[in-house]
């Protein structure tokens, strides 16, 4: 059944089969498709491979990552989808590499790689998304286990590797990055996690009860993550000292969320840390305009969890889910640890809110990795989705009731704080499979938000959303002038009526992936935005009062607010 | 007596022979599953959990029906995260219960049947936990709560599940039941804490976590949400405070995690579990360093430095009473030791058991003549008891094999002043 098909029968939607709905724990079990698969459809051959060497090499299960952006500037998402490589012998047919399709706009795509220069051999963990260099087309930035690589649009649908011209390529085992511009000076920098110092070379054999497993994180050293600040000329310079206080100590990042969650103009940034402590960098950006950061995770309430020990913190993303104006956090961690939901007061501290949001009974059981804070069925609420699977192939020897492959899991919100496990048997909610990271986009330009899954030695899933537009959405292509082109971080706040909404555009976020840069907002049955707000990162404000529904706009700094089709 | 006779007696005696012997194998089987059941115990304490296995296998293949030790060989596989074997033998043992088909173990360490179906459902409802069925281990948790309505932990564990459900005026009941039972239950403050923070009374929460330090001072998880608490109160210097007491536990928890971890892996490394113990004394959690080191001499009994560092805590400790056995055994594992010696015979003073000490110092005296140390103890016991010349003699003797002992010239001077002049 098509998703046009749906959109002719009447609240299907809402009739679920069953609802468990207790204090906390909250389920609902749908009889009709949410996402439909529509991976092999759409001409998605991609197939990911970790290298396999059959070894159980360190760097083979972080997986890879991939996502959404409109490399053509053609008014649709393409799709990136970065892969491992052959480590050792076993050479495999076809050599591995990195794939861009570009979307044909009929729900199809086409595998453009070759001809757009971007089909990377390396060994490919995370990318991100941005206008570095402010000529109006997105760039692209692939971190690699090995030298990373930077990718300049050349506005032909061609790309250049300029990693080299442009001082960037960073040659630790980079995983999840994200471009923001730190120092508001309208140029994009760039942050990379690093994981470990580790080289298949120096690879240690790790048992668990007479068992061949992955070794865990500690049996690597971590390095510092790599920070690049853009001089405004095509080239960056290392800055990665203005994260590195004496003090703080390297761990082994896996995520990375920009965000101004104190709300002071500036933007701070989350690094999820695999079984060691978290860190939150505030930018205290000082008059002279020069970020300052200062690692405030502990005190903030967002390095631990409730016991106050370290998770695996692999995915990470901020989002408004309770609307109040300030960005919230959640995280994915590993399975028996729970994700976790922090709740942002103020933009001074956080509080766990893991157990009262109904996420911890149920993410308890799964090995969360790629996690996204989007609205998936345009109810002015910010649901999430989380991409699982376990870490170890072999898992059901020491485990008997833990699978590799795991089901990916969707949180509906349900406005009063707590969260629904959405259930769906029969469609892309349903599979089972060892995910890494999850992208969000609307890529067939239908008012609602579509998924990306990546997932290891496997072909991605692109699953297309069958429910979302029945309700009422808009959304808003920001274009910076002064600020960065890309207008990441930028803040937008949506009303109609009482409901008020708040989005910032963020280039990283979930798990090795990115995202569309288009800001979302379902407003369900309201048939107008009263207010549309954007507050650009150079302090600037441009308002739209009283537009219409279900289209979509573009916002040119200082300029009108314009729809687009 | 007539041959028939005498073969008939002969019978008889034979066969209430046969039938005191046939009284006899039982018991002494009995005797020998008992003993294996408490070494069995016993390793489990120790955490030498293969060694628990194989015990309590034995023990099941001569009496699969005995009751204690499937229990026991259950928990061995949940401790050792075996948890799906752990769960089938749970059950098996259930069905045992169920079935009325059980022999018990005679043994102080055995349970009463009730009991052990109750904590079997209350293991299990651990272990459903662990595998994130809350259910299911709500279930073996109201069950455990049914069978031992005065045990602590099988309230406990229904209340730590509610709160994981968020259903927390359950747990609140569950904790309350908990408490009654043990009011010394850290842990349960600890989640009545959470419960507060979670609803928004942080002045609650700072009450309770306030309780959970006062009980367990090395938790480090108290610390944490405490500064939580005062965050939500405003109060940040309070916080900034408790979270440095927070680091400074965790660093301790992170090391003694570290070493214990190591140990599982090699539970009979001596150097690992002394540095366990001094881990924990540099922090001052001297219960966790006394236990440390008792099972360092339970698991190697001849290892000296077990005695000796015990022996030696003791003596910090002021109590002497303790410390004595202790260096006692080191003599009796190494009989060449002066140190011991010496030490026992400054108890031994401490105690006013002059002989005793005199004798110790007597003997590291001959093992080392030039040891000064003991004359000193030596001249200080004859001091105490009166006998000023041989004291005095002592400090002379002192003062000739060490002319640079200040303190024995002057304690010779002070005494032969004192025989002087009274």
């Amino acid at each position: 059944m098509s998703k046009t098909d749906l959109k002719g029968i009447p609240s299907l939607h809402h009739l679920f089969v069953f609802a468990l709905i207790g204090f906390q724990y909250c389920a609902l079990a749908f009889a009709e498709p949410i996402f439909v698969d529509v991976t092999e459809s759409a001409g998605i051959t991609f197939l990911h491979t970790d290298g396999r060497s059959g070894l159980r090499l360190f760097n083979e299960f972080l997986g890879s990552g991939g996502g959404f952006f409109d490399y053509d500037g053609d008014g649709d998402l393409d799709l990136y989808l970065i892969n491992g490589a052959v480590q050792i012998g076993n050479a495999q047919d076809q050599i591995p590499h990195n794939v861009l399709y570009r979307n044909n706009g009929d729900n199809t795509f086409t595998d453009v790689t070759d001809e757009a220069g971007v089909g990377s051999r390396a060994y490919g963990t995370g990318a991100a998304v941005g206008d570095y260099d402010n000529d109006g087309d997105i760039d692209l930035y692939v971190a690699n286990f090995g030298e990373d690589q930077l990718y300049r649009n050349n506005g032909d649908g061609t790309f250049t590797d300029v990693t080299t011209h442009a001082h960037i390529g960073n040659v630790n085992w980079g995983t999840s990055c994200a471009f923001a511009d730190v120092d508001n000076d309208g140029h994009l920098d760039l942050y990379v996690a690093n994981y470990a110092a580790y080289t298949p070379e120096n690879d240690i054999r790790c048992e668990e009860r007479g068992v061949h497993v992955y070794c865990g994180p500690h049996a690597y050293p971590p390095v510092h993550d790599t920070f690049y600040k853009n001089n405004g000329d095509g080239t960056f310079t290392d800055a990665s000292a203005l994260f590195h206080s004496a003090d703080l100590i390297p761990q082994h990042g896996l995520g990375v969320a920009f965000a101004d969650y104190d709300a002071d103009g500036d933007t701070d940034l989350y690094v999820a840390n695999d079984q060691d402590p978290n860190f939150l960098f505030q930018n205290n950006r000082s008059d002279n305009f020069l970020p300052n950061f200062s690692e405030v995770a502990l005190i903030s309430g967002v390095c631990y969890n409730d016991m106050g020990k370290e998770e695996a913190g692999m995915g990470t993303d901020f989002g408004d889910y309770d609307n109040d104006g300030w960005l919230d956090l959640t995280v994915s961690n590993y399975q028996t640890e729970t994700n976790t939901v922090y709740h942002n007061h103020d933009g001074a501290f956080f509080t766990d809110n893991t157990i009262t949001s109904g996420i911890a009974e149920v993410t308890h059981g799964y090995l969360g990795w790629g996690i996204k804070f989007f609205d998936y069925d345009n109810d002015g609420y910010q649901d999430i989705f989380v991409a699982n699977g376990h870490l170890m192939d072999n898992i059901t020897l020491l485990e008997k009731h833990v699978t590799y492959p795991q089901r990916n899991l969707l949180f509906r919100n349900l406005g009063d704080g707590r969260f629904a496990n959405v259930m769906s048997e029969m469609d892309g909610l349903a599979l089972e499979k060892v995910s890494r990271g999850a992208a969000i986009g609307d890529y067939d330009n239908d008012g609602d938000l579509d998924i990306l899954v990546t997932n290891c030695n496997q072909r991605p899933d692109l699953l297309q959303n069958a429910i979302g537009n029945r309700n009422n959405w808009i959304q808003i292509q920001v274009i910076g002038q002064k600020s960065n082109r890309s207008g990441i971080g930028t803040k937008i706040k949506v009303v109609t009526g009482t409901h008020v909404q708040h989005w910032e555009v963020q280039s990283g976020g979930s798990y090795l992936s990115f995202h569309d840069l288009r800001a979302h907002f379902g407003v369900g049955k309201a048939e107008q935005i009263d207010l549309l707000e954007i507050r650009w990162l150079n302090g600037h404000t441009d308002r739209g009062t009283h537009l219409p529904v279900n289209r979509r706009f573009i916002a040119v700094e200082g300029r009108e607010i314009v729809p687009i089709r | 007596m007539k041959p028939a006779l005498l073969r008939r007696k002969v019978k008889l005696k034979t066969l209430i022979l046969a039938a005191i012997l046939l009284c006899l194998t039982p018991s002494l089987s009995r005797t020998e599953t008992t003993a294996a059941f408490q070494q069995g115990v016993e390793y489990v304490k120790l955490r030498l959990y293969p060694q628990a296995v194989d015990t309590f296998k034995s023990i099941l293949s001569r009496d699969p029906t005995d009751v204690n030790a499937l229990f026991q060989l259950a928990n061995v596989y949940k401790l050792q995260d075996a948890l799906e074997l752990a769960i089938q033998t749970f059950n098996t043992l259930l069905t045992q219960l169920t079935s009325r088909n059980f022999t018990i173990t005679d043994s102080k360490n055995a349970l009463t049947i009730e009991r052990i179906h109750g904590l079997t459902h209350l293991a299990l409802s651990e272990i459903y936990c662990k595998q994130s069925k809350l259910d299911i281990a709500e279930q073996h948790a109201k069950e455990a709560v049914q069978r031992c309505p005065t045990d602590a932990d099988t309230h406990y564990r229904l209340g730590y599940i509610y709160t994981h459900q968020a259903k927390f005026d359950a747990a609140l009941t569950a904790f309350k039941h908990t408490l009654s039972h043990n009011p010394d239950f850290a842990e349960v403050y600890e989640w009545l804490g959470l419960i507060a923070l979670m609803q928004q009374k942080p002045q609650q929460a700072v009450e309770h976590y306030q309780q959970a330090i006062k009980r367990k001072p090395y938790v480090q998880s108290a610390y944490y949400n405490l500064a939580k608490a005062y965050r939500l109160l405003g109060d940040t210097a309070a916080a900034t405070e408790q979270l440095k007491l927070f680091q400074q536990m965790k660093t301790y928890y992170d090391r003694t995690y570290a070493i214990e971890g190591a140990l599982a892996e090699d539970p009979l490394n001596t150097a690992l579990r002394l540095k366990l113990a001094e881990v924990h004394l540099a922090h001052k959690h001297i219960s966790a360093a006394i236990t440390t080191y008792q099972s360092l001499i339970r698991l190697n009994p001849a290892s000296v430095t077990g005695y000796d560092k015990l022996g030696r805590l003791y003596m910090d400790l002021n109590m002497p009473q303790r410390a004595i056995p202790f260096f006692l055994k080191v003599i009796e594992h190494n009989p060449n030791t002066v140190e011991a010696h010496v030490r026992l015979g400054w108890l031994y003073t401490t105690l006013k058991a002059f002989d005793k000490a005199e004798l110790h110092l007597q003997t590291a005296i001959e093992k080392m003549p030039g040891l000064t140390l003991a004359y000193h103890g030596l001249a200080e016991i004859y001091t105490k008891q009166g006998h000023l010349q041989k004291a005095i003699d002592v400090y002379r003797h002192i003062t000739e094999i060490a002319p640079d002992d200040d303190d024995a010239r002057k304690a010779l001077q002070n005494l032969e002043h004192l025989k002087k002049h009274f």
